[in-house]
């Protein structure tokens, strides 16, 4: 794999690192609003988390084809 | 729910796992078990009984602070193509066979290393198995209303716990080499990770949607009760900080498990796997956690006023609401995630307290046999004896221990004290001044503050009480604060004693080749720098003893082959000696595998610096190679290109050759019968009416002449762009119906006829001049290939937006695909004319396409589905 596209990989990590910590963790925090039911926080983390697997599989794609 | 039926239905399960695992061990190679996604089930063996029952009760207890343990593993799987590719590659490159021997190797195959890794893992994950038994024991009472007991007879957990050990014991230690894929053990651990999803999955949708009406019903019943708010939330930096440390926990622990190395590195097979684990594994574990809020929420509200342990809820509310099916699938599916779990960890103990404990430390010398065969059967033994005790220990410290503790609180203790290995290991992959005293003792001193805070957190020692008071100031949780300061000191500890100590050159060696594996791995055993000697005999003579004379043989064929070594010679050189010491890690482990080899051998010690000299020219010596290997792969790549380019100039010659034939022929023959003309008409007595005839012949051949000449010069001016083109925009249908007009007398003398049907304008900017001499000489030369009387030419004309089409079909002989592009060439005729001699010049179609593409656009020749002939298709764009 290229260096290029290892680094992508790395940067998602990062993104993922800071995303779904303090501080940006605080900022969707509080249980009293839901969404579909779900604290916010819970709802942010789990929406961090599919999309960081969307991107991983695009990238995978890309990455382990060339 | 009745006993009897649960054990049946136990009975039932296993007797089914372990029909898979004889299926797989019958058909390794079966699609399924090849299939990159029972990788990802195997890297599954994460979520053990603690994510199928802790994490819905930590989720009901502490709120948010259930989702870290996940956090980790989704932040480092993108990761993976960089670092676990990395230990892949090293793990194959030196055998390892276990995270012990890979971080022993790597520090000089140094055996306390290994040792106190073992140690590690072991003291690790002996009360994590416990948790596991004590999950199975108390769901079964849970599930048949029943109180525990403390008898081991009566205690169902005891049972599981013997058969798993067998169970264990038979499919994980087939072989003494313990790099051997395990087919039967693996499929087991896939199909159990796919089942507790399943059922996890399907709990969850009953809970939420049958029991209660979605997430929204659970949320708005949760919120009237009391500590909603505050365990749903993260509440301020310092549990932020918990959330972190936590989160950096399981990133450790994903990598540093045993089992997770085993079934990451031991299992691996090809980079389909790793490709699609890196978001398969993630998405495995986002399915997990959909439901835990929910169902921890929704037994928080039923069961306000009841005794329950929250660690229960996903069996408690299906039994509350009267589902016992459910539950019972639920209690298998606890089974599953606990039975995995013991298997693969068992196994990867086993491997350690054999190789990097027992063997190394004690049982070596009686290791000796002279029947190659004891030997590997001694090693079995020896392994399944050890998971027998593994598990037995486990069980006793459950019956003695676990009962008091939360499956929470026993997996993060074991998660923290595996992330002790942290500074080693991953300093092993990065850090190549790492050194195995420094590794020593920062393990240890991790270790020391872990157990004093396991066992002197609750002391009213003067010490301890002043220790942990300052410590409660950083308002950190119990597991975070152990996990910050273990790591802080073992880390510290590492990197001043490695930067103070140096290691010996044996750890140079190995770290160089951890950190620049890429420069290293095609070198395989000239990467390991040896100065010594041995004789080759004895060498041999212990491969006999531990892997079998067969084996040994093969491997020695393997060795001959790839050093093209001279099968008499006395002497062992150092590829044999490292070739041997993988091998023997393979089976025995590195730091045994070292000693046995340096019994018989007298290894001189090199300095580090004729060490670092070495491996740079290694180093150097790879990179030139590749440097050449790239130039030679260029050179190839050229002398290709330039065999090709001679060819075509061959080609080109003899077209050259033909064309000039040709032009010498077509100029000869106005040439001669002017020149018969002229003789006649050097008879007086000539009629007038002949005369005249004769001069008509003069001025038609030399005309003929002319054109000859025009259309060289011509295609050379179009050629090298000297001709000036007479753009207009003029009606192209006129120029199409000229251009058969002109050709009317040809028709006519072959009896065919042209087809155009079109009537529309269309309007172009076009040289009309050239453009008819385009049409003209396509139509000619579908004139040339059509049969006498029977032949048939269609010209037909599509408008687009932006171009017009002009297609010219014939019912010709057609032109072959691999003429297509060569009729365009100056100088080429086609082969398969239906006459001797050429009759055309072979310039026609050459300037045709110089015309076209002056014009800026294009002509090719297709297979007319129309005609079955020849195709010509003009593309003009409507603005050029």
């Amino acid at each position: 794999m290229k260096k290029s596209n290892e680094q992508k990989f790395v940067v998602v990590s990062i993104v993922l690192t800071l995303c779904l910590n303090i501080p940006f963790l605080l900022l969707f925090d509080g249980s009293e609003s839901s969404l579909l039911g779900m604290p916010k926080g819970v709802f942010y983390i789990l929406l961090c988390w599919l999309l960081s697997i969307v991107v991983v599989f695009i990238l995978s794609r890309k990455s382990f084809d060339e | 729910m009745s006993s009897w039926l649960i054990l049946l239905f136990i009975v039932l399960y296993l007797g089914f796992l372990v029909a898979i695992a004889f299926w797989a061990e019958r058909f390794p190679r079966n699609r399924i078990l090849q299939h990159s996604s029972a990788y990802t089930m195997g890297l599954a063996v994460y979520c053990t009984a603690w994510t199928y029952y802790g994490s819905i009760g930590l989720a009901a207890t502490s709120g948010l602070f259930y989702l870290p343990i996940y956090l980790g593993p989704i932040i480092a799987a993108p990761l993976f193509v960089l670092v676990l590719q990395k230990i892949i590659k090293i793990s194959q490159f030196t055998n390892a066979t276990s995270i012990a021997d890979f971080i022993s190797i790597r520090y000089g195959n140094n055996r306390h290393v290994g040792l106190w890794v073992a140690l590690i893992c072991l003291i690790a994950i002996i009360p994590y198995i416990s948790l596991q038994l004590k999950a199975i024991s108390e769901s079964f009472h849970v599930l048949n209303a029943t109180a525990f007991t403390n008898h081991f007879f009566n205690d169902f957990a005891f049972y599981i716990a013997v058969l798993v050990a067998i169970f264990t014991s038979y499919f994980g230690t087939k072989t003494p080499d313990a790099r051997t894929k395990k087919p039967g053990l693996m499929s087991i651990i896939a199909f159990e990770s796919l089942f507790k999803l399943v059922i996890f999955l399907l709990a969850g949708i009953v809970i939420t949607f049958i029991c209660f009406d979605g997430f929204g019903d659970i949320h708005s019943k949760a919120k009237s009760l009391p500590n909603f708010e505050t365990r749903n939330t993260i509440g301020g930096l310092e549990n932020g900080i918990n959330f972190l440390l936590l989160t950096l926990l399981s990133l450790f622990a994903i990598f540093l498990l045993p089992r997770q190395f085993h079934a990451s590195v031991i299992e691996y097979r090809n980079p389909k796997d790793l490709q699609n684990v890196i978001w398969q594994f993630p998405l495995y574990l986002l399915l997990f956690n959909i439901f835990v809020f929910p169902i921890a929420w929704g037994g928080n509200y039923l069961f306000q006023q009841h005794h329950i342990n929250p660690d229960n809820y996903i069996l408690s509310i299906p039994l509350f609401f009267g589902y016992d099916f459910l539950a019972l699938l639920v209690f298998l599916g606890g089974i599953s995630a606990s039975i995995s779990m013991i298997l693969i960890s068992s196994v990867a103990l086993s491997n350690m307290l054999s190789n990097n404990i027992l063997i190394p430390h004690g049982l070596l010398p009686f290791m000796k046999f002279e029947e190659d065969k004891a030997t590997n059967k001694r090693l079995i033994l020896v392994r399944r004896i050890s998971i027998f005790i593994l598990i037995m220990i486990a069980y006793v410290l459950y019956k003695l221990w676990a009962f008091d503790f939360s499956l929470v609180s026993i997996g993060l203790i074991a998660f923290t004290l595996i992330s002790q290995l942290a500074p080693s290991f991953f300093g092993a992959l990065y850090w190549n001044r790492g050194s195995s005293v420094g590794a020593l003792v920062g393990m240890i001193s991790g270790l020391l503050v872990c157990m004093f805070f396991i066992f002197f957190s609750k002391s009213q020692l003067p010490f301890a009480l002043n220790f942990f008071e300052a410590v409660q100031k950083t308002q950190l949780q119990f597991i975070p604060n152990m996990f910050f300061w273990s790591l802080l000191l073992n880390g510290m500890c590492y990197l001043i004693v490695s930067i103070v100590s140096k290691g010996n050159y044996r750890e140079r060696n190995n770290a160089e080749i951890f950190v620049n594996i890429t420069h290293f791995e095609k070198l395989k055993e000239q990467a390991f720098i040896w100065k010594g000697t041995a004789l080759r005999e004895d060498i041999i003579e212990i491969l006999n003893r531990f892997l079998g004379k067969k084996r040994t043989e093969q491997a020695m064929r393997i060795y001959n082959q790839r050093y093209y070594t001279n099968e008499d010679s006395t002497l062992a050189d150092s590829n044999l000696i490292k070739f041997s010491e993988n091998l023997l890690t393979g089976t025995i482990g590195a730091a045994s595998a070292r000693i046995l080899l340096s019994k018989v051998s007298h290894e001189e010690e090199l300095g580090l610096s004729e060490l670092l000299n070495i491996l740079q020219e290694t180093k150097e010596t790879t990179i030139l190679n590749k440097k050449l290997e790239q130039q030679s792969l260029q050179l190839t790549k050229v002398s290709t290109e330039l065999s090709k380019a001679n060819e075509e100039l061959k080609e080109y010659d003899k077209q050259k050759d033909e064309f000039l034939d040709t032009v010498a022929h077509e100029l000869k023959t106005p040439i001669t019968s002017i020149r018969l003309a002229t003789e006649v008409l050097e008879d007086e007595d000539m009629p007038s009416e002949l005369r005249q005839n004769f001069l008509q012949n003069i001025i038609s051949e030399s005309e003929r002449l002319s054109r000859l000449i025009n259309q060289l010069l011509d295609i050379e001016k179009l050629v090298k762009g000297r001709v000036q083109m007479d753009l207009e925009t003029r009606n192209f249908h006129e120029c199409i119906v000229q251009a058969v007009k002109t050709l009317q007398p040809q028709c006519k003398q072959k009896n065919i006829s042209i087809e155009y049907e079109n009537n529309l304008p269309i309007f172009l900017k076009f040289d009309n001049d050239r453009m008819s001499q385009v049409l003209h000489n396509i139509l000619y030369n579908s004139i040339k290939f059509v049969p006498q009387n029977t032949g048939k030419i269609v010209i037909s004309v599509s408008e687009h937006s932006d171009e017009i089409v002009v297609c010219v079909e014939d019912n010709g002989k057609g032109i072959s695909p691999e003429e297509r592009e060569l009729i365009f060439d100056r100088f080429y005729q086609v082969k398969n004319q239906n006459f001797k001699k050429p009759k055309g010049s072979g310039l026609g179609l050459a300037i045709s396409k110089q015309i076209v593409e002056a014009h800026h656009g294009t002509i090719i020749a297709t297979e007319s589905e129309l005609l079955k002939g020849a195709k010509l298709m003009v593309r003009l764009p409507k603005i050029s």
